[in-house]
């Protein structure tokens, strides 16, 4: 049996495993090797909720009536983060990594490359909207943000949209349909040159060349009670991204 | 020399290097390089206590008199977390992976479940051989882990024996082994558990597999856990230099 073996996307070596794979082809021109082996490659954020930290984000909550949002572990296999909202229509619970004023470490730059991937699910395909992607400051990013690429499914619709946006947005019915209570896999590609790709369940599904967004950005996800005026959740599995710093030139 | 080379292991390609030791048998199949590229593959908890950050764990102690068990990192190569339990007999600390405080913790994230190989291993210390019990491994929510555990798959040692114990558990029905191997006092093993995600478990300790089981295999959602109590009237100490489990998504 030949389990493991390498291939080659766009110059880079990646793994495949007849077991456990295929790999998510958006993954497979990420040069994981190389950065495992020299730090000064790149900067990776990944979060698998085995542990909550609530103190690495920045979670704002809007609550009209007495209830209040809650945001913990559950006990779920793959180690989850629980996001319940509060009751009331509109009630919003958003989390940005960082704190409150610091912490946009993502930019889309020229030969940065960037991937983005994050799972989640919500237990109402309508009703429960969310975003999830990278977005500059704000704290009100179910409303409109100024700069970010994320997906979000429009109030009272569990059609997934793709967002790219600089002040203007440039906007794409993705296709893809929210299922309550199904985990689905959002992914970002930045080339570093002029192209963000989107992707979802390991599907291209389009890619965008304006209103790329040009200033420093944070992870952020946020969920937002539509029409019922019932608490909805939002279940977050994990959430990597990874962009590889600027070089000056190609070291030997 | 020879330095790094790939080799194969039931098919998966893994690194070793004789200038840097033997790769523990236990995670040749391991598939890091999948693991590393793809975040779909698997979900990983690791922890080398370079930091300690409580807030991870939920933490439950029993304490008879009036002192209090501490639980800190300590100046030791590698980054250790030093549990000391309070000075009384059967005076116990316990950790389990997740959230919320004794007797409401939250956060079991591995099943042992059809598909799902989990690898686990975890190196640790105890200040005395015989007068004290402890455990480590994968257990359900327990504020009595060392006494009474429900159900998991896990190490442990009884007061009064140096026998490291395995046990694999469900609902207190429990299949049980004496491995063969004892404390010894400051002295640390690496206990590792192997689950191939097809109705077997393997036990391993210092990168030899001790034994096997494929009864009582625990049906619920597990936290990593460790604990340790005294077994005598004097503090003990358990010392762990790192925790990690693995398990395909």
């Amino acid at each position: 049996m030949t389990r493991t073996r390498f291939e080659t996307f766009e110059g880079n070596i990646y793994p495949e495993d007849d077991t456990y794979g295929p790999i998510n082809p958006m993954w497979a021109n990420c040069p994981m090797f190389e950065i495992k082996q020299d730090p000064s490659l790149a900067h990776v954020y990944f979060e698998d909720f085995h542990v909550l930290a609530l103190a690495d984000f920045a979670v704002t909550t809007t609550e009209a009536g007495a209830g209040s949002a809650t945001e913990a572990l559950t006990d779920e296999i793959g180690g989850v983060l629980l996001i319940t909202n509060a009751a009331g229509d509109n009630d919003m619970d958003q989390f940005q990594v960082g704190t409150a004023t610091t912490g946009e470490s993502f930019i889309l730059a020229q030969r940065q490359p960037l991937w983005f991937e994050a799972r989640l699910k919500v237990n109402n395909a309508s009703e429960a909207q969310f975003f999830i992607g990278l977005a500059s400051e704000d704290t009100s990013l179910m409303a409109g943000v100024t700069n970010s690429v994320h997906f979000s499914n429009a109030d009272g619709a569990a059609d997934v949209s793709y967002h790219c946006e600089s002040g203007s947005d440039t906007t794409a019915d993705t296709g893809v349909n929210v299922v309550a209570d199904t985990y689905n896999r959002f992914g970002i590609y930045w080339d570093g040159e002029s192209t963000v790709e989107y992707w979802i369940d390991a599907e291209l599904l389009g890619a965008s060349l304006t209103n790329i967004p040009t200033t420093e950005m944070k992870v952020s996800f946020a969920m937002t009670n539509r029409v019922q005026a019932t608490a909805k959740t939002m279940s977050v599995d994990y959430i990597k991204c990874v962009q590889l710093q600027q070089r000056a030139a190609l070291v030997p | 020399m020879r330095g790094m080379q790939f080799r194969r292991d039931r098919g998966n390609l893994y690194a070793v290097d004789d200038r840097y030791g033997l790769v523990n048998p236990m995670w040749r199949n391991y598939p890091a390089w999948m693991i590393e590229q793809d975040p779909r593959i698997a979900h990983v908890y690791f922890e080398d206590f370079h930091t300690l950050a409580l807030g991870d764990f939920t933490v439950t102690t029993v304490e008879t008199s009036a002192g209090s068990a501490t639980e800190a990192l300590a100046d030791a190569a590698g980054g250790m977390l030093l549990v000391t339990t309070d000075d009384q007999d059967n005076e116990e600390t316990e950790f389990q992976v997740g959230e919320g405080a004794a007797g409401s913790h939250v956060g079991e994230s591995f099943k042992l479940a059809t598909g799902k190989p989990l690898w686990f291993e975890m190196r640790l210390a105890v200040g005395d051989a015989t007068e004290c019990d402890y455990l480590c491994g994968l257990c359900d929510t327990d504020g009595t882990l060392i006494t009474a555990a429900s159900s998991g798959v896990f190490f442990q040692k009884d007061d009064g024996d140096r026998n490291i114990d395995y046990h694999c558990e469900l609902v207190t029905v429990d299949t049980t082994d004496d491995t063969g191997v004892d404390v010894v006092a400051a002295t640390y093993n690496r206990y590792g558990i192997f689950y191939d995600g097809a109705g077997e478990v393997g036990y391993w300790i210092d990168g030899v597999e001790v034994g096997t089981s494929t009864t009582n295999i625990p049906t619920t959602e597990l936290s990593v856990s460790f604990a340790i109590m005294a077994g005598a009237a004097a503090a003990k100490t358990m010392t762990i230099d790192y925790i990690k489990c693995a398990q395909i998504r």
